[in-house]
């Protein structure tokens, strides 16, 4: 028998019986629908909060901080560090992970306290003051807005957020003073909004960074002065709060560890002299994340990637995916007990023709064929329904999507059909018709051809 | 030629077993036209169904063309009696979503012929049926009498060697009855086909070149005649 006498025998049923058609599809696109909804949604879901873990943490970066073990003492430096020596972040260790294949960049940090840096005319914000080799940091995407960095003399470069709110601190006080006597006072509000959101010109000024220590004021010491030689632009993935707020002085190390002994703020442990606190590494692609860490920690340091997001991130997701995979699947059981009720009737009405045809020759898989074939049609069909439905729902997500979401820094999610999921959606349609086919298919071949001819 | 060998069958119903047919013998030659006659409950009709493979006897064999077709399979069955036999039934048996053509070629659908062949020989036999016209409508727009004409150009159609025909002509008046019989009677002499009619008219078998007469499921007479 010819797949084209099949199929046309099958479809002629098909349209013969518009209703019991009509049941069955309803049930299998409605399954289809719900498995291409579930796969879009998880895999777009998957999709943007994977660009939103990389443009919120970083997820190709990786902090190595020195491997200290337990430390023993008052915790101020004097304890047994000399014991933890192998532990230590120093340039060397730099140097041998930035020969680690996959390795982009490495940024090596001697973070200082955060210090209130001060302009010649007294104006002052805090800031986090960081010593590093200003050069790398345009592997980790940083680019100048203004200037550039440089590692002769005492230089700094400055993040976009550190030129905003300079405000002279007698200002400050004034300020807040009155604020405390009249909090709900707008105005003054207003007046320290609009002081903390001016941005300043610091490139090419000298600046000096003071350390207060407020449980002894004779202690407040002020640095040297450091000319400011660039300034960094606003991250593309942070909004204007975010990036104002931001406020980081970027030094080169030997200016970094001047300025801890300026300010008094070296370890008591004089060996400290050549440690880093931290460093950054910039890794190729994330797939490498946890195969650098594993080769960075052989150097006896600690590693702190955000990997653990993306696992936390893919377990949940992993969730919402298979509960609605689950929903999907029990409304395509639902459709294929349509279908099989809807066929086994369909074989009882249709069991004169089938003994008729038996008789004319047609053989028990011929019967089979017709039959599954008719199934498969069915769930052909439900499975393109199963298209339209998934298409016409996910723009309604997605406009819903876009009125809730529009006010995101990464810009609304959007569900975006896979392609992946339409030809899934549509060979599982088929399979639950085909199989769900099977049982009417092989009671309808074991129709005893004269018994259905002689009683009707 | 078709030969029947110590056939018998019974059924079973509440009263216990019930023979239908006992140790029947036959031998029907080629291109032969046979009349089974017989009265109600003589068997005539259980003898057409296990001649044309319907159903399996109890015990004895039927050869078509050489073989026993009571050995084979369910399967092995269908496809012989797709090239080997055809098939009239009373009440006609067209399938009415199908057009008198499509009726006509469905047994070459399950041979897998090709649409363009079995169109040419559909279009053929409804010609000498005489109903080349009526080809593209269906079964329910057809008298009974054309309807069983349809039948016949069915059962032609696979070339069959013998063709069974169960109550060829009950459902028809008597002059459809005549015509009938007279396509019956001129397709055999064209084509050289057995037919096997079962009739319970004696007006029928008559017609008959062979009238095998069944009473309570013995073959009490084997008539030949010149027709």
């Amino acid at each position: 028998m010819r797949i084209r006498d099949v199929a046309r025998m099958a479809w002629g049923q098909i349209i013969r019986r518009k209703m019991v058609t009509l049941l069955c599809m309803m049930g299998l696109s409605i399954g289809s629908a719900a498995m291409i909804i579930a796969l879009s949604v998880g895999q777009s879901v998957q999709t943007y909060s994977e660009k939103t873990l990389n443009d919120n943490y970083k997820m190709d970066e990786i902090t190595i901080t020195p491997n200290e073990g337990i430390r023993t003492g008052n915790g101020k430096g004097g304890g047994q560090t000399s014991k933890f020596e192998r532990g230590a972040l120093t340039l060397e260790k730099i140097q041998i992970i930035q020969r680690l294949p996959h390795v982009v960049a490495v940024a090596p940090m001697l973070k200082l306290d955060s210090l209130e840096m001060v302009l010649p005319d007294g104006r002052s914000t805090y800031v986090e003051v960081i010593g590093t080799e200003l050069q790398t940091l345009g592997g980790f995407g940083y680019k100048y807005a203004e200037g550039r960095g440089a590692e002769d003399g005492r230089m700094a470069v400055t993040s976009y957020g550190a030129a905003f709110g300079l405000i002279d601190p007698k200002v400050t006080q004034k300020l807040f003073e009155q604020l405390n006597a009249d909090p709900y006072n707008n105005e003054l509000l207003q007046q320290y909004t609009e002081m903390s959101s001016k941005q300043d010109q610091l490139v090419q000024q000298r600046v000096q960074f003071r350390y207060e220590d407020y449980a002894d004021a004779s202690k407040t010491k002020m640095s040297g002065s450091v000319r400011v030689s660039g300034e960094l632009t606003k991250p593309s993935n942070v909004d204007e709060m975010s990036a104002q707020g931001d406020k980081k002085v970027y030094l080169p190390l030997d200016t970094a560890r001047a300025l801890q002994d300026e300010l008094g703020l070296q370890q008591a442990d004089g060996s400290a002299a050549k440690r880093l606190n931290s460093a950054l590494v910039k890794v190729e692609d994330k797939r490498y994340v946890s195969q650098v860490e594993e080769q960075i920690q052989k150097l006896t340091l600690n590693t702190q990637s955000n990997l653990f997001q993306e696992e936390a991130m893919a377990s949940q997701l992993t969730m919402y995916q298979k509960a609605a995979l689950g929903i999907g699947g029990f409304i395509m059981l639902l459709a294929s007990l349509s279908i099989v009720v809807a066929m086994i009737m369909s074989t009882h009405q249709r069991r004169k023709q089938i003994g008729v045809m038996k008789v004319l020759g047609a053989n028990l898989w011929q019967i089979r064929q017709m039959f599954i074939t008719e199934a498969a049609m069915l769930g052909l069909m439900g499975g393109l329904a199963g298209v339209g439905i998934a298409f016409a729902a996910l723009g309604g997500v997605n406009s819903l999507l876009a009125s809730q979401m529009a006010d995101r820094v990464n810009g609304p999610m959007t569900v975006v059909i896979q392609q992946s999921a339409l030809p899934l959606g549509i060979v599982f349609a088929v399979l639950v018709g085909v199989v769900s086919g099977i049982y009417p298919a092989i009671s309808a071949s074991r129709t005893n051809a004269l018994t259905v001819i002689k009683s009707m | 030629m078709l030969q029947v060998d110590q056939l018998s069958h019974s059924f079973r119903n509440a009263q216990g077993i019930v023979p239908v047919l006992q140790d029947i013998n036959l031998t029907i030659g080629e291109g032969k036209m046979v009349a089974l006659l017989g009265s109600s409950g003589s068997g005539k009709s259980t003898l057409l169904n296990l001649m044309a493979g319907l159903m399996k006897p109890d015990q004895g064999r039927i050869l078509i063309a050489g073989q026993d077709i009571v050995r084979f399979s369910e399967n092995r069955l269908a496809e012989f009696r797709r090239s080997h036999i055809g098939f009239i039934f009373q009440s006609y048996e067209l399938l009415s979503n199908l057009t008198i053509r499509e009726n006509v070629e469905l047994p070459l659908v399950f041979m897998g012929i090709s649409p363009a062949k079995r169109k040419a020989k559909a279009l053929k036999l409804l010609e000498q049926v005489g109903l080349g016209e009526k080809a593209n409508l269906f079964p329910s727009q057809l008298s009974g009498g054309q309807q069983q004409r349809v039948s016949i150009a069915r059962s032609l159609i696979t070339e069959p060697s013998v063709i069974f025909a169960d109550e060829p002509t009950g459902n028809l008046d008597t002059e459809t009855e005549e015509e009938i019989i007279a396509i019956l009677q001129q397709l055999n002499r064209e084509l050289n086909t057995t037919f096997v009619i079962v009739t319970h008219e004696a007006e029928v078998a008559e017609q008959m070149q062979v009238v095998l007469t069944l009473q309570h499921g013995i073959l009490v007479e084997e008539a030949v005649r010149e027709v």
